[in-house]
Parts: structure tokens; sequence; C-alpha cells
């Protein structure tokens, strides 16, 4: 009986045991399972508001505030018949922001601009009803449709970096067309489908850093967890020269992310901070020593060879080059980082020059590398566009306050440009002068060179070929007297008279025009 | 006959009735297992002087070298940059270290040796299983045969495969006592007890848990195991019910078996993290798989032999003589399902499944030694002993250790040749050449990250370069291309094939050294050797050597 109660003991703890231990097995598989996929899905911890990131320099040397407001003005949005560019759109946000008021009815303002990018009623009502959305809802977020046109971005994040820039807070509606969303479903979609090695990662990166709330770790689609370091270490591992804007976001994003673990909070290792310290000195050292004596850079400024001499001095380049390397330094505050400040002056007064001779044909061109440079300029004197404009624009009178215009025709664009002087009419004066005396001194070679062509004439009509001989007569005898000869013998003589020519009669008074030339007598006089 | 002549024939015949004790009928070898011996001296032989081929052992070395420089389990490549993040389970580590080891400090031949003896007792052992099952020295002969040539592809790397089929092996052996496919042909302890003794289960568990240090195939040991628990509690039901059945004492032991493995298994660095990894990364890699053409395909060698082996499985069973086990048709439908879903498992299956047959042949008197033949009433009539059989597979035994390198250093004689050492494949040339190279600066590219320059070569050589070509060899993608993001995978392809942007992306990643396979890369061999930031710096009969060089002239 004994043995029977200990088998039925046994046996009732063996069906005790399995009936807890199956379901919790299944329970663990799944839950490992779910897990793994919570885990693949599941983002870092991030701030409303993001980190708002202060330029420190203010040095009225490299931009001053006439020049600064001058070049500002140059650089508003223009409000044309043609619809703006998103990519315009774009960097004008990022350089003016969104608060920017111009009262110009010419040019957009910031919240217009915002509209644009944020909602898509304001899309279409600057592209027409037809044009593609630019915001895409996807299972993974809200996507911003890029490099498919000139209604959409022009680099991955790009647009998400400028809402960052600005500050946007996340919890700000976007209206895509198929409904309300927020920033952070923009955010979420660009981590959800962040890869380390996409092509373009400068601007997810720096917005991951302005939203992040301290350091990160969070996983890709494809199990790669990605912290700050990593994020760095990849910005750090391409080329100086390499990538969009020769490398000038990259490094803009070091500085940027260097300013938030100094400033906010720390985000990298320390192995990794030293890294990027001393990539950053790398960089400036190179730009120290490629920079142009005019001022710039150009996309050779890494010190590699280009694809073609040609490239390599256009003015696009330099812009790029020159506005991206300020604008970044801009954002260093370690002293150490930072080149000489003559390289920083004559860079900022470059890009000053360069910007005011620019057509407006050109400003549209370079639009997006200006906004850019004119950040960069802002940023030296300590503030953001937006500060400098409403410090600086009521200096601005409304003569100086040059709206950026639609284009305009060649001849008023001709009339415009001022290219190499203050003013056309300088220009014109000087000219007339210089015609003029010119004029003087030609008419007096002019009588100097026929008076001596006229007396080379005269003497070689006063060569005379005239001359004369005379004939020869001889007569006589010869012998001895028995048989002597009379003889009689003569030649004839000869001469030429040069007669007097056209022109010869008259000889080359002193003080009178030589024979045959008149020189001042008008056709009038002479028929008269 | 003279006395002294009897005599001497006395004394001879006494001489040869001294030796009958001495040596026993036992070391009567009979001559087919003589040839058996002979078998498995020329497989020990042929698996030893298979050169070493590029795949597994140096990924294995070199994770293995991560592990003991660093005394930890590795979280990444070490000198694959790319894979940084990705995470990484060293569920090998044991065996890893192990080959790290005997690579560093005793060399090729060494590692070659390796292969050839964990090979060698792993189809022993099978075999001896089989012989178990069977009591049929000729099927053992014929399950040899078929197992040595049915992992030829194992032979020319060391891979963690081999010690988890060894220890595979060694666990059916413990439990085989236990009865788990019912009763099989010689083991009288079979008969004896069906319980599992307790060492029987220490036995169990150090051998799973060694399995879980050693190779991530553990799990197949388990699957065979559930499958042997199913099969019992099925028995059980079928003979008193679904309660009863299901509770039934050997149903117990069986389940309790399979729980007490699994634990074992949690003896190891990763703990249950391994088990998450099963549960997630292998089981999708193994879904993944089936959906792109890992199962079973009919029309080929493999799916015909498995096939075939399957249809024999059935045959005997159906054919046999004795009882079946629901065991043993639960395992069997397991692991054909398997092997339906991933040929590869074909490997791990074949053994099992050979057993499994073997012990449904028809029952014949084994005929191993002479030992199991019955002794005849008349001793004086018996046959006497011949020890030929015994002498032969002494001497194959000795011709294997003496032909081997393992004999190396005890016998002398020349060592292999490279060559022979070697694969044709192995790129030993280029390895030599990154490892005497002169250190490039990085600087000069216009990188500022001095640990990031990259060697690009063929993935299933880089494994080689990393463990022969010096220690500041990084590589863009190893033989574990899985380790890289998918974006890395994709970018390594269009380079790897040259396709259009080949050179931008390998600016993108700061390459600086370029390895090309000429054979299986003639379009990238022809767009490199027009590019002008490449310069060719060494060409061998299979490889292109080409460096970045430095781009003068940029300075503005």
């Amino acid at each position: 009986m004994k043995g029977n109660e200990s088998i039925n003991r046994r046996t009732a703890l063996f069906a005790f045991s399995q009936s807890t231990l199956l379901p919790v097995g299944v329970f663990a598989a799944i839950r490992a399972r779910a897990s793994k996929t919570a885990r693949l899905q599941q983002l870092p911890e991030l701030r409303t508001q993001p980190i708002q990131v202060k330029p420190t320099h203010d040095l009225p040397a490299v931009v001053s505030d006439d020049q600064l407001i001058q070049t500002l003005s140059r650089l508003r949005l223009p409000r044309t018949d043609s619809p703006a560019k998103v990519n315009h759109v774009d960097h004008a946000l990022r350089m003016w922001g969104h608060k920017v008021v111009f009262e110009d009815d010419n040019v957009m303002d910031g919240a217009e601009l915002l509209s644009i990018l944020v909602d898509d009623h304001a899309l279409r009502s600057n592209w027409g009803k037809d044009v593609r959305p630019l915001l895409l809802e996807t299972p993974e977020g809200i996507r911003v449709r890029t490099q498919e046109g000139n209604a959409t971005a022009s680099h991955v994040d790009h647009t998400l970096a400028t809402l960052t820039e600005i500050g946007v807070p996340l919890t700000k509606k976007i209206r895509t067309r198929s409904g309300e969303f927020q920033v952070k479903d923009v955010l979420n979609r660009a981590l959800r489908t962040f890869s380390l090695n996409q092509p373009e990662y400068e601007w997810t990166a720096l917005a991951l850093g302005l939203y992040a709330d301290g350091p990160i770790s969070f996983s890709t689609t494809d199990g790669q967890v990605i912290d700050f370091d990593l994020l760095t270490k990849r910005l750090m591992r391409e080329s100086l020269g390499h990538g969009v804007c020769y490398g000038g976001h990259r490094l803009f994003t070091l500085a940027m992310l260097m300013r938030i673990d100094s400033d906010e909070h720390r985000i990298f290792s320390d192995t990794t901070r030293l890294r990027v310290d001393s990539h950053l000195a790398a960089a400036t050292q190179r730009l120290y020593r490629t920079q142009h004596r005019e001022g710039f850079w150009d996309r050779a400024w890494p010190g590699y060879k280009v694809p073609s001499k040609q490239d390599l001095w256009t003015q696009g380049a330099r812009l790029v080059a020159t506005g991206h390397a300020l604008e970044w330094w801009a954002m260093v505050a370690d002293e150490r980082l930072l080149p000489p400040r003559e390289t920083i002056v004559r860079a900022g007064q470059w890009l000053v020059r360069e910007i005011e001779t620019l057509q407006d044909s050109s400003v549209k061109k370079n639009y997006t590398f200006l906004t850019h440079a004119g950040r960069a300029l802002s940023l030296w004197r300590a503030e953001l566009p937006a500060d400098s404009w409403t410090r600086l624009a009521p200096t601005l009178s409304e003569q100086k306050r040059m709206p950026v215009s639609a284009p305009t025709s060649e001849p008023a664009s001709l009339w415009q440009d001022e290219r190499g002087f203050l003013l056309s009419i300088e220009f014109i004066f000087l000219a007339t002068l210089t015609i003029i005396g010119l004029l003087v001194g030609f008419a007096v070679f002019r009588d100097a060179m026929v008076q001596e062509l006229g007396d080379t004439a005269a003497s070689v009509a006063s060569l005379s070929q005239t001359f004369q001989y005379q004939g020869e007569t001889e007569a006589g005898t010869f012998g001895n007297g028995v048989s002597a000869i009379d003889y009689d013998a003569s030649v004839a003589g000869s001469s030429y008279a040069d007669a007097a020519d056209f022109g010869e009669a008259v000889l080359d008074a002193s003080g009178q025009a030589p024979v045959c030339i008149l020189i001042e007598a008008s056709s009038v006089e002479n028929e008269g | 006959m003279s006395t002294a002549q009897a005599d001497r024939e006395l004394a001879s015949t006494e001489h040869l009735h001294k030796l009958a004790p001495v040596l026993g009928e036992q070391w009567q070898m009979s001559w087919t297992f003589t040839a058996l011996v002979g078998w498995f001296a020329a497989l020990f032989l042929l698996i030893n002087h298979t050169p070493l081929a590029l795949d597994h052992t140096w990924h294995h070395a070199n994770l293995g070298g991560q592990i003991v420089q660093h005394g930890a389990l590795p979280t990444g490549l070490l000198n694959v940059p790319l894979s940084e993040g990705m995470p990484l389970i060293a569920e090998s580590w044991l065996f890893d270290s192990a080959v790290f080891l005997v690579a560093s400090d005793l060399g090729p031949n060494a590692i070659s040796a390796m292969i050839a003896i964990l090979a060698s007792v792993a189809v022993w052992l099978w075999c001896g299983l089989i012989y178990r099952a069977s009591a049929s020295i000729g099927f053992t002969f014929f399950s040899a045969i078929v197992l040595g040539l049915g992992w030829t592809t194992q032979y020319a790397s060391l891979q963690p495969q081999l010690p988890g089929m060894l220890i595979f092996a060694a666990v059916i052996w413990v439990i085989l006592p236990a009865k788990p496919f019912g009763k099989l042909a010689i083991d009288k302890e079979i008969e004896a007890n069906d319980a599992i003794s307790s060492w029987r289960w220490l036995a169990v568990a150090i051998l799973f848990a060694t399995w879980s240090n050693v190779d991530g195939s553990f799990w197949l040991g388990l699957f065979v195991l559930l499958g042997i628990a199913l099969g019992k509690a099925f028995a059980g039901c079928r003979q008193a019910g679904l309660r009863v059945g299901l509770l039934s004492s050997d149903t117990q032991r069986w389940v309790l078996l399979l729980q007490f493995s699994f634990l074992a298994t949690l003896l190891n660095p990763l703990h249950i993290r391994l088990w998450q990894y099963a549960v997630t990364d292998k089981l999708d890699a193994l879904v993944h798989g089936v959906w792109h053409g890992a199962g079973l395909y009919m029309p080929t060698v493999t799916g015909l032999t498995i096939v075939g082996l399957l249809g024999y499985v059935a045959w005997s069973l159906l054919k046999s003589k004795r009882n079946i086990e629901p065991a043993e048709i639960v395992v069997t439908v397991l692991l054909a399902g398997l092997v339906a879903v991933s040929s590869a498992k074909v490997y791990w299956c074949l053994p099992v499944l050979l057993m499994i047959a073997a012990g449904h042949r028809n029952p014949v008197a084994p005929t191993g030694t002479k030992a199991e033949e019955k002794p005849s009433a008349d001793a004086d009539e018996s046959p006497p002993l011949r020890f030929a059989g015994t002498l032969l597979c002494l001497l194959f035994i000795w011709c294997a250790f003496a032909l081997s390198t393992v004999s190396a250093p005890v016998l002398g004689g020349v060592a292999r040749s490279q060559d022979r050492m070697f694969h044709a494949d192995v790129p030993r040339d280029v390895s030599q050449y990154l490892r005497n190279r002169a250190t490039r600066e990085p600087q000069e590219f216009g990188w500022t990250d001095a640990k990031t320059p990259l060697t690009f070569g063929p993935a299933d050589w880089s494994d080689w370069l990393l463990w022969d070509g010096g220690s500041d060899t990084r590589v863009f993608a190893s033989s574990q291309i899985r380790q890289l993001p998918q974006r890395t995978q994709f970018d390594y392809h269009k380079v790897f094939h040259g396709q259009p942007g080949w050179d931008r992306i390998l600016d993108r990643y700061a390459v600086v050294t370029l390895v090309i396979d000429k054979a299986r890369q003639p379009k990238l061999s022809s767009e490199v050797m027009r590019h002008g930031d490449w310069q060719l710096v060494l060409e061998t009969s299979r490889s292109l050597i080409l460096e970045r060089v430095s781009r003068a002239g940029g300075e503005s």
C-alpha cells in the first residue's frame, strides 16, 4: 500500500510539475520572441522639446552689422509665381526659423515656410492640388519624400533635422493627405528604418542628438545596437571631404554633438570624446592649410585630387565649402579646435563680398548653399539669423532693403549690375573721361604720324634722276709721208632731265603740311 | 617419431596452449572486423591528409583568439569593424578557444590531426551504436562507409559540428541501455534494467552541459529526447489509456531526462540567452532557410539520398520481426520533418536513422568476434585460434598512426609542405602580402581615424586573412557576413560584383586595400585596373591586390 501511495504521490507531483512547467516554457518562448521584436522596435527615450545649441562667438570683424543685414536681406526666400522648391523652403526654414516675420509681401515668412513642410494643404496650395504628397504614412511612421523632384526634400532626414534645429517639439501636429500626425512620427520612422551605413545619415544623427534625453541605445531592424559612440565613429569614418557639401554636414553634426556632450549631458564615452576632439582638430588644420588667400575654400579643401580643374574654382563650390566651414566652426565652443581668428575673418569677409556681388539669378541658383553662409555669418555674431534680422532690420532703410525679387530682364539686370564698382554711374564717368582723354591724344598722335610720313614722302620725292654727258670727235694723219693715212672718229653724248612730278612743285615748307596732304581740310571746304 | 621430436612437439603444443589464455579468443578478429578497422584507418588518413580549406576553421580560431586574449565572450567580431553593434552569440566559445590554442601553439598540422581524431571517433562511436542495435558487423561496416563518405564535406575544416556529433553519439550511447528504442540486439544490460541509473543521469547532464558550450547543435539532442519522450507517452497511452499512459513511469522518466538535459544546457556563460537566441534568431534562420530553398529538394543527390535513407528506414520498420517502438516512429518522423525543412541537417539525422533501421534488421548471430560463436562440445576439435585479423588490425592502426601527422612528434619525418597542408583556395600569398606590407597612414587620404581603413576582399577569404595577415588587418566582411547590417551586406555584394558605384562605396567605407579573386570577380578586376585611385601592388595567378594611391595635387 505504502509503495502504491508513494507511486501515486510521485505521479501527482510529476503531473503537477509538468502542468506548470509546460505553460511556463511555452510562455517563456513566446516572451523571448516578443522581447526580441519589442527590442527591435523600441526607440530611445526622447525629449519633447529639442535642445537648442546657442552660438557663442561674437566677432564683428567677421561680419559687421551693416554687412550682416545687407547679406541677410538677400537671403530671404522670395514669393514668386512659380512654386518654391521644397529644398529651398527647407533651407530657408532652417536659416530663418518658423517665427520670423519680414513684413514684406514679396518674401515668405517663417510660418509659411513651416506650413509648406508640415501641412499637406499648404504644399498643395503652393504646388497645386496634383502634387504628390511630401509626407507619406508608412507602417513605421511618417516618411518625408526625398530626392524625387522639386516638391520633395533634398536629403534623407534633412527636413527632420530642420524641424529639430528650429526648435519644433515632437508633439507638433503635421497634416498628411491621410490624416494628422506628429513630428514624433517622422522621427520614429527615421529611427526605425535607420541603417548605420546608409549613404546619408548626418541629419538623422543630428536630430537624434538634439531630441535625445541623455545617452541613447536602440536597435535597428538588423539588430544592430546604435549609440552615440557608434554614430560618431560612422561620422568620422569617411574621408574629410567626402559626402554632402564636401563633408561639411558631418563636421557640423560632430560639432553639435560635442556641444550637447559638453553643455547638456554626456553622450560620449571618454574614448569617443577624445577621438571627436582630434578629428575636429585635424579638420581645422586642413582648413587652415588650404584656405585661399582671398579667404575661401573650395572642394579641394581636404587636400586631395578633385575630378576636374574646371570644377575646382566654381563659385558654387567656394560658397559651399566656405559657408559650411564657418558654420560648423561657429558651433565649436572650444577655442583649441578653432583656427586663428584671421582665418575666420578672411572667410567671413569673402562671403560678405561674394554675396553682395551676386546677381539675383545666382542667389536663386545657389540659394541652399547661401543659407548656410548667411546662417554662418549670423552665428559668428552669436545670433541666429532671425535674431539678427530682428535686431538690425530697423537700421535697414527702405531704399537699401533689397527684396529678393523675381528674376528680372537682362537689360534691367545689367542696369542693376554693380559688380566691381560702388555705383554704375561711377563707371560711366570714368569710362567717358578716359575715352575723351584718349581721343585728344590719339588726334595729336595721328597728326604727328601723318606729318612725319608726309615728310618721308617729300624727301623721297626730292630725289632727281637728271644727268648729262658730252660726245667726243677726233681727226688726223698717221704714216711716214709716203703712205700717210688720214682718219676721223667721234662718239655721241647722253643726257636725262627728271621733270617735276605731281606734288613736287611745292616744297615741304616748315610749319606746313606735306604736299598733297590736307589734314584739316574738310570735305565741305574741299568742295567749296 | 623420436622421443626428442615428440617432446619438441609437445613443448610446441604447450606453448600454443599457453598463448590462448593470454590473448583470449575475444582478441581474434574476424575478417569483416579487420576490414572495418582497415576502413577506419583509411578514413583517418584520408581526413588527416585532406588539405585545410578556407571555411570555418579560421573563423573559429579568430573568435577563440578574441576570447582567450580578452578573457570574456566576444560581443562583436574583432577586426571586422562594420559588424560593431550587431549582436554576436558565441555559442561555441569553448570549441573556439580550443581551436585557437591548437592553431596558434601547434600549427595547421595539429588542426588536421584534431579534425581526423574528432571525425574518426565520432564515426566510430556511431558505428558502435549501430553494432549494438544490429549485432551485425556487416551492417556496421556498411554504416561506417555511409557515414564516412556522407560526412566528407566536414573533413576539410575544423568546425564545432564535429565535437557536437561526438557528444551526440555519446549521449545516445549513455541512454541506450534505458531502451529508448526498445529492446536491441546484444546488450545484456538492456534486458537487466529499464531504469536510468544515477550515473547515466549525471553523464547525460555533463554531456549536454559540454555540448551547449561547444556547439549550438545541442538542441538536436534535446529534439531526439523529445521524440523519445513523446513516443514513450504514446506507447503508454496505447497500452493503458490516456491518463495512465501520460503519467506512466516510462513517460515520466524520459520527460524528466529531457528537462534535466535542458537545465544542463543552461550551464554556460550565456545561460538563458542561449535559448533566447535559439528560439528567436536560429528559429528565424531555419524558417528563412525554408523560404529560400534550404529545404529538401528531391532532384538532387542529397535529396535522393535522404529519400532513399528514409525509404530504407521505413522498409526496415515494415519488415521488422520485432515490435516497433512508437519512439522510433516519432523520432523518425521528427527527423524526417527536420531534414525536409533543412536538408543540411541530414548529417545529424543520418546516424540516428541508420541506428533505428539497424535495430530492425532480421536477428542474426553477432559476427563481430569469435567469442560470440557457440563453442563446440569437443574443445579439442575447435579450430585453432587465428590472429591474422588481429595482427592486420594492429598493422592498420599502426599505419594510420605512422602515416598521419599525429606521429610526427614521436616518429619525426618530413613535415607536410604548405601546398599539401592547405587547399589551393587558401590565399596564402595575399595574407603574406598583408603581413609584410608597410603600414599605411590613413591621414594621407583625408581620414583622421587611424583604426578605420579596411581591406576589402572576398568574404570567404577574410577569415584566413585575419588569421594570417597580421594583427593590423581589418576586413570589410568575414565569412560571417550575416553579422553585418543588411545595408553593408548589400554594399559588399555591389562592390564584389563591380556594379556601378563600387568606387564610391569603397570611399564611404574608407577601404584602403582591395583584394580581388580574378576568377570570381572579373568585372571588378577590369573596372579597378582602369581606375585612377587604385594601384596594383601584387598579382598572383588567382588574385589581385591593389592599394589606394595617395591623391597628390589636391592641395589648394
